[in-house]
């Protein structure tokens, strides 16, 4: 089962879909002991995890080949059991087999991933932007269009963190203020930082973006299904750089308008 | 040391050529910034 | 290769504290760099294992996040400038000397100096840890802002690097003097051994490299006291701009630590396996070429800042070009096992495992090529765990193959094999456990850096810690072995040392005299 996971390609032909549903339902929680990536629930989430599956199939085999051989050499070829030494020094068909071989498997993995990048850099055409803001230690997140801000920030008590008090089920993947997203659409984020640089990071959505001082980056999110989704601050900024966690509530269209009135109410 | 004349002339040229260039290398990491 | 006998009219070793403190014998000074890396090697590791310590189940147990990043800064800092790249410099003043049959360095007093910068810049580097503030915490990356932030702990370490750059500048100079100009006759450059060639090309790395760091924490200390704005965003720098600088010295940094690597397996496994090694101009094609792509690779330690596509399509592509020289290398080493007749001492078991598991490494690195899914594994122990299997499973490893190979060559006595494999197989067994949970950690999505972290990671985590420890401890027989060999209680090796191996050191009694090679031996 645990194997299983590990090696299960993915996306890859409407043979394997059957075997999602079977990976599907471990990856969905974020399991104690997981192996790989979290189950995606944006398009790039899912372009990457099948680029990820697709690399990691194709490294297995080269490793099982030349551990293979490896293997092989040292249980035949060793002096205790009368081995004789060659003493050949090159071959060049054997260098020019891999030398070609690997550029192949190389263009066939480029093609794939170029076209990836393609989708993941094109932030066209989005049907809202929410400005993120990162800062020692938190976010902010500003609705630009919809004139709705708020800043969001750790909720795991300081007792937890001590151990004076026992840990929930979401330490430190929990913060006072939700980011808000309707299901669905395409929403376009610009992230900057206030002091150091951050980077946002959700792992179900795909990827992260570093938010830098000074600068406005880009990334876009669609996600496909309601939930909540926990991430966390990647890059290294400072004391408390662990501590600074993301929560998304993706939420349908009505909850979400509702849920805007309501902040604009109290804005 | 046993280095003989050729091999410290030859030395000589080497450490000028690298020197030189370390030099320059580090000066355009900087000075490329400020113009 | 002609047997050369060695010199002696004037072989008188010096004696007392001043035989180190003023040697300007190639041998003296590499066994200074030799146990300073390995004293550095120590006090990383426990640095390490402070921090493994504090991972071993989540909340905050033993120290608080400030001095927890302080950990990782430093754990890394001396790792890299303190306990490899001085390591392989210790190897390259042992053996480039007696492998191209010159009698020392090309320039001794140099030598000397180059080695006696190390011990302060390291100084300066474990007091930054006590000076108010603390030392840095920014990460061995030293990112501004961040960097910019620290106290005066971060002037230290830029004092530090200044130092160690130039210690590595002057030693790159004093190799590259000795290989172009002090080779015996008959000796060309494709007939050296494969380690003085991959440290050749290890030289110019550095030579092209550590000016731009030292350019680039320059910069950082301006724009600390005195006023500028190179990086700060506040006075209109450009933070992005300390990534690209520091990373175009960066990439080079690592093949600078596997390349010599490389050369020492390249030594190894042929003698093991009693059969010439395969590919030699292969190989050093290989070497150069990976050389040559290290420059033009570096934004793929940053694909997450926002680059342009056209800059991200061109650092993937060429990232995934080396891909194809180290292949090439690691296919070489096969085929030299081959058909070999192996035996497997504990050199051979080093490189073997320096092998495989760099192969692990340089495979991942192969996932991370991928841009797109790159934007993942970005700074998650994924990245932790795919640059330990190639620095420690490819540059210590294939260091203490070395080690190993040499220490009966050095110290005119057989180390205890028995220990040896004892040494093996609790390094190898304590650096898997350590680090293999990591891929499933960062894919699983767990940060790098951080001092505590959510439920789920709990159990790799506690795995990794165990493994650690078990890996920590076990460099503790080492010492044990290398006192032994040193106090001569193993046998006596003879001058060949192994089986019949390539090269003019085990030409050479074993311990080798004072002066070597004062009469340059003829190479056929």
């Amino acid at each position: 089962m645990i194997f299983k996971r590990l090696i299960q390609p993915r996306g890859v032909g409407a043979a394997l879909a059957a075997g999602t549903a079977l990976w599907a339902l471990p990856m969905n929680v974020q399991a104690e002991w997981a192996l790989n990536l979290q189950r995606p629930v944006t398009e790039i989430g899912r372009v990457q995890y099948d680029l990820h599956m697709m690399i990691l199939t194709i490294i297995t085999i080269i490793s099982l080949i030349v551990f293979g051989i490896m293997f092989y050499s040292i249980i035949r070829f060793r002096k205790s059991n009368g081995a004789q030494p060659a003493s050949f020094t090159h071959s060049t068909k054997a260098e020019v087999l891999w030398t070609v071989i690997p550029t192949l498997i190389l263009i066939a993995m480029a093609v794939p991933s170029t076209k990836a990048l393609l989708l993941m850099e094109d932030t066209t055409e989005s049907d809202m932007v929410v400005k993120v803001t990162g800062f020692q230690w938190g976010w902010h997140y500003d609705y630009m269009e919809e004139g709705v801000n708020f800043y969001s920030m750790l909720a795991t008590p300081q007792s937890q963190i001590t151990g004076d008090e026992a840990k929930g089920e979401h330490y430190l993947l929990e913060v006072n203020n939700h980011l808000v997203l309707p299901v669905g659409k395409k929403v376009r984020f610009l992230l900057t930082a206030k002091d150091v640089i951050h980077a946002w990071w959700v792992p179900q959505f795909g990827g992260k973006k570093d938010a830098i001082p000074g600068f406005m980056n880009e990334m876009w999110v669609r996600a496909d299904e309601t939930g909540t989704f926990r991430g966390q601050c990647a890059e290294l900024c400072g004391k408390d750089h662990g501590y600074m966690p993301i929560v998304v509530d993706v939420v349908s269209e009505d909850e979400f308008q509702a849920w805007l009135a309501e902040k604009q109410k109290q804005g | 040391m046993a280095a003989n004349q050729a091999q410290r002339t030859g030395v000589r040229r080497t450490v000028t050529v690298l020197a030189l260039f370390v030099v320059a290398v580090f000066a355009w990491s900087i000075i490329k910034y400020l113009l | 290769m002609t047997s050369t006998v060695a010199d002696h009219h004037h072989d008188e070793v010096p004696k007392g504290i001043t035989r180190w403190l003023f040697t300007t014998n190639h041998k003296d000074i590499g066994t200074l760099y030799l146990w300073f890396a390995f004293i550095m090697f120590l006090v990383g590791g426990a640095m390490s294992l402070i921090i493994r310590a504090e991972l071993f189940q989540p909340g905050l147990q033993i120290i608080n996040p400030h001095f927890f990043n302080q950990m990782t800064t430093v754990h890394a800092l001396v790792m890299v400038f303190g306990a490899v790249m001085p390591g392989f410099v210790g190897f390259a003043n042992w053996q480039i000397p007696m492998m191209i049959g010159a009698p020392d360095m090309a320039l001794p007093r140099l030598n000397n100096w180059s080695f006696w910068l190390l011990p302060f810049a390291a100084a300066l580097l474990i007091i930054s840890l006590f000076v108010p503030g603390g030392g840095p915490a920014a990460g061995w990356t030293l990112y501004p802002p961040l960097t910019i932030q620290g106290g005066m702990g971060v002037d230290f370490t830029i004092f530090t690097v200044h130092l160690l750059g130039m210690s590595s500048i002057l030693g790159s100079i004093n190799i590259i003097a000795t290989i172009l100009n002090m080779r015996a006759p008959g000796m060309t450059l494709m007939k050296m051994p494969l380690f003085v060639w991959t440290w050749l090309i290890t030289a110019f790395l550095l030579l092209a490299a550590i000016p731009v760091f030292a350019g680039a924490v320059t910069m950082l200390l301006t724009d600390r006291h005195f006023g500028t704005a190179f990086f700060d965003p506040a006075g209109g720098g450009d933070p992005v701009l300390f990534q690209h600088i520091f990373w175009f010295f960066g990439h080079p940094e690592v093949y600078i630590l596997i390349l010599p690597a490389f050369g020492v397996i390249s030594q190894v496994i042929p003698t093991f396996a009693r059969k010439p090694l395969f590919g030699y101009t292969s190989m050093v094609f290989a070497s150069a070429g990976i050389a040559f792509l290290s420059f033009i690779v570096w934004a793929h330690h940053m694909y997450t800042v926002g680059m342009p596509l056209s800059g991200e399509l061109f650092f993937m592509y060429a990232t995934m070009l080396i891909a194809i020289p180290t292949g090439v290398k690691i296919f070489n080493w096969l085929a030299t096992m081959w058909r070999g007749s192996m035996t497997f001492e504990t050199p051979m078991l080093y490189a073997i495992a320096c092998v495989a598991l760099f192969t692990v490494g340089g495979l991942t690195g192969l996932t991370m090529s991928i841009t797109p899914a790159d934007f993942q594994y970005h700074d998650t122990y994924y990245i932790v765990a795919h640059f330990h299997y190639t620095i420690f499973a490819g540059s210590v490893l294939g260091m203490l193959a070395g080690t190993y190979y040499w220490l009966p060559k050095w110290t005119g006595y057989m180390y205890d094999e028995r220990l040896g494999k004892w040494h093996f197989w609790l390094t190898i067994i304590g650096f898997n456990l350590t680090f293999f949970p990591q891929h499933f950690l960062g894919l699983a999505g767990m940060p790098r850096r951080i001092p505590d972290y959510a439920l789920q990671f709990t159990e790799f985590n506690m795995v990794s810690t165990v493994g650690s420890f078990i890996m920590g401890f076990a460099q503790l027989i080492l010492l044990l072995v290398v006192v032994k060999a040193i106090r001569g209680s193993g046998a006596r090796a003879t001058s060949e040392v192994w089986d019949n191996p390539e090269g003019l050191e085990w030409t050479l009694p074993s311990p080798p005299p004072y002066h070597t090679f004062a009469t340059a031996p003829e190479v056929k």
